[in-house]
């Protein structure tokens, strides 16, 4: 797996991948961590995790349901303990300092976990109070975070009646409160509609940028993390397959992807390509075919064998890697399924 | 000061809640039934023993200890159900300063509704029997408001303990339920245990003793057993022991 790896995409064997814990950079790192493991009564949900999370990124920790992502979050947060390893948040030890990491930290978990029967203003105050924010700074802060996510208006309501994208985005909220340098976000569009999920990622790439704080966002929705995460870590069974920003992710399999479309395209002329050093995979289309080129492959030099053959060239137009083609590849390298892939 | 403050912030969050349950009028009958049987039936029936006595005092306790167990399954394992407590959990308040916060809010919320039994039983007696005024001392009024205390606060401890590891609220609220009824007619059959002169004299204290006494010692013993189940509660309630979702 490792030699298919371009850029910066890491797999997770490669050593040094989760840097030092307890080293110096962690002033340049949200998150550390090295080897972390969690077991539970006959599975092991957490297995060496050693990963990096640049401080002021948002990061996306993707997986299928049970991949660890959950646990995860919560050894991090100190709501768990590990079986192996160790990891720095905010430069504090999650096992000895969790206080400290969970005053700096705001959190969505799986579940927005409001208090439904209390108001919107009420939720917000209750976790302003919990930070100590002062009575003054608390009601203003309420009133500036709920105007940014246009709940204001509704601040007097029981939360129980609103609808899941509306509470999410007032968990986003509660969480950004006491202004923390890191949040989790633990599958915030899971189970929304997509116009809702689309209504939190506007909220949360909004706030995030405006606060300037870190992001650990676990999801499975691979067009989410590529819309809004810099870099992404990809986790199956507790394991790390990879990590790298979502573009990276994308070209996995290395090279560039290019349709070639016109007059002429035949199987001799698709045997013909295939037997060819920089292409890499080919895919018969309609009237054409979808390439991946070598790393030093030229396009230039394919027209001009594809001429020489008599094809008509009508188009040739590179078509982007998306995070999913990548993940899809990592998985298929794994012989495993895929991730769901939904808007 | 810090930690008294958490504590603060925990109990007026608990007693939010407990305001604003599903529905108002539903809160406010179940609290007019409770006082209209504490405060009006049973000393309506039980006539000038209710302050003369000295085993009525056995009720200020076991109704307390009763109550306060679904108030307190609901605050634990109904905040574990309704997936708020890892989000409390993930907070900075300490975990001491959640389980007091959570005990304390239980304890007084039901330790108001009887101590509004007081002079409610106190104002029913007067108007229905002849013959008084009828009304306890200082010291037993203190002391029947100390029992009742210390019977909420046995009723919690159990309450939180139980809560800690059950599976949902039903459950927890099964479980103390038995635990209760256990409590109330355990110490029963353990009297047929006991030597007979011993028997007799608990019977006639019970009977003919002082009720002061009796609800002084009352309160004493059941915060006696209280404390090393609220010290378990506390060893058990932190991060990283308790059963999430």
């Amino acid at each position: 797996m490792g030699e298919k790896i371009s850029g910066r995409v890491r797999p997770a064997t490669e050593s040094g991948s989760g840097a030092d814990p307890s080293g110096a950079d962690g002033s340049r790192h949200a998150i550390l961590t090295r080897g972390l493991t969690r077991d539970f009564p006959g599975v092991r949900a957490l297995d060496g995790l050693s990963l990096s999370v640049p401080r002021g990124s948002i990061f996306g920790f993707l997986g299928r349901n049970g991949a660890g992502k959950t646990t995860t979050i919560r050894l991090l947060l100190g709501l768990l303990r590990p079986t192996d390893g160790e990891a720095r948040v905010l430069g504090f030890d999650p096992v000895t300092d969790s206080d400290e990491i969970r005053r700096r930290c705001g959190v969505l978990l799986e579940q927005p976990g409001l208090l439904e029967r209390l108001s919107a203003e009420a939720n917000l105050d209750l976790y302003g109070r919990i930070a100590r924010l002062p009575r003054a700074v608390r009601l203003a802060r309420i009133e500036e975070l709920l105007q940014r996510i246009d709940l204001w208006d509704r601040r007097d309501e029981p939360v129980r009646g609103w609808s899941r994208g509306m509470r999410q985005r007032l968990a986003i909220a509660r969480a950004l409160i006491h202004r923390p340098s890191l949040i989790f976000l633990d599958e915030p569009t899971a189970g929304l509609d997509p116009v809702s999920a689309a209504d939190v990622r506007d909220d949360l790439l909004r706030l995030a940028s405006r606060e300037r704080v870190t992001v650990f966002l676990t999801t499975h929705n691979l067009a989410e993390a590529e819309k809004l995460c810099d870099q992404v870590a990809i986790v199956r069974d507790g394991r790390l397959l990879a990590r790298g920003a979502p573009d990276e992710i994308g070209r996995y399999e290395g090279g560039r992807t290019v349709r070639l479309r016109g007059r002429g395209f035949n199987d001799n002329v698709a045997a013909l390509l295939s037997d060819r050093r920089e292409i890499r995979t080919i895919q018969r289309e309609e009237d054409g075919v979808l390439v991946t080129l070598a790393e030093d492959a030229e396009v230039s030099d394919l027209v001009t064998f594809l001429v020489r053959v008599g094809v008509g060239i009508e188009e040739v137009r590179p078509v982007g890697n998306t995070l999913e083609d990548g993940v899809l590849s990592i998985f298929n390298d794994q012989g495993i399924g895929t991730l769901e892939a939904t808007a | 000061m810090s930690f008294f403050h958490d504590v603060w912030v925990v109990l007026s969050k608990e007693w939010t809640e407990l305001r604003s349950s599903d529905s108002g009028w539903v809160t406010l009958t179940t609290l007019g039934a409770f006082l209209a049987i504490v405060g009006v039936f049973v000393p309506w029936q039980l006539g000038t023993a209710w302050v003369t006595a000295p085993w009525p005092v056995l009720i200020w306790a076991w109704i307390p200890l009763f109550i306060v167990t679904t108030v307190t399954s609901d605050s634990v394992a109904g905040e574990r159900e309704r997936r708020t407590l890892e989000t409390l959990l993930a907070t900075r308040l300490s975990d001491a300063a959640i389980l007091w916060g959570k005990w304390l809010a239980c304890v007084v919320w039901v330790w108001v509704a009887m101590a509004l039994c007081l002079p409610m039983g106190l104002l029913t007696l007067n108007l229905m029997v002849d013959g008084g005024p009828y009304l306890p001392s200082v010291g037993q009024a203190f002391g029947i408001l100390a029992v009742s205390f210390a019977g909420a606060g046995l009723g919690a401890a159990a309450g939180v303990l139980v809560s800690l590891r059950a599976e949902s609220v039903r459950h927890a609220q099964q479980v103390l339920a038995i635990g209760a009824l256990i409590f109330a007619f355990l110490p029963i059959g353990m009297l047929k245990l006991l030597p007979k002169g011993w028997t007799t004299q608990i019977f006639q204290s019970l009977a003919y003793g002082s009720p002061t006494r009796i609800a002084w010692l009352a309160a004493a013993s059941l915060l006696l057993v209280s404390l090393p189940i609220l010290l378990v509660a506390q060893l058990r309630f932190q991060r990283g022991r308790i059963p999430l979702k």
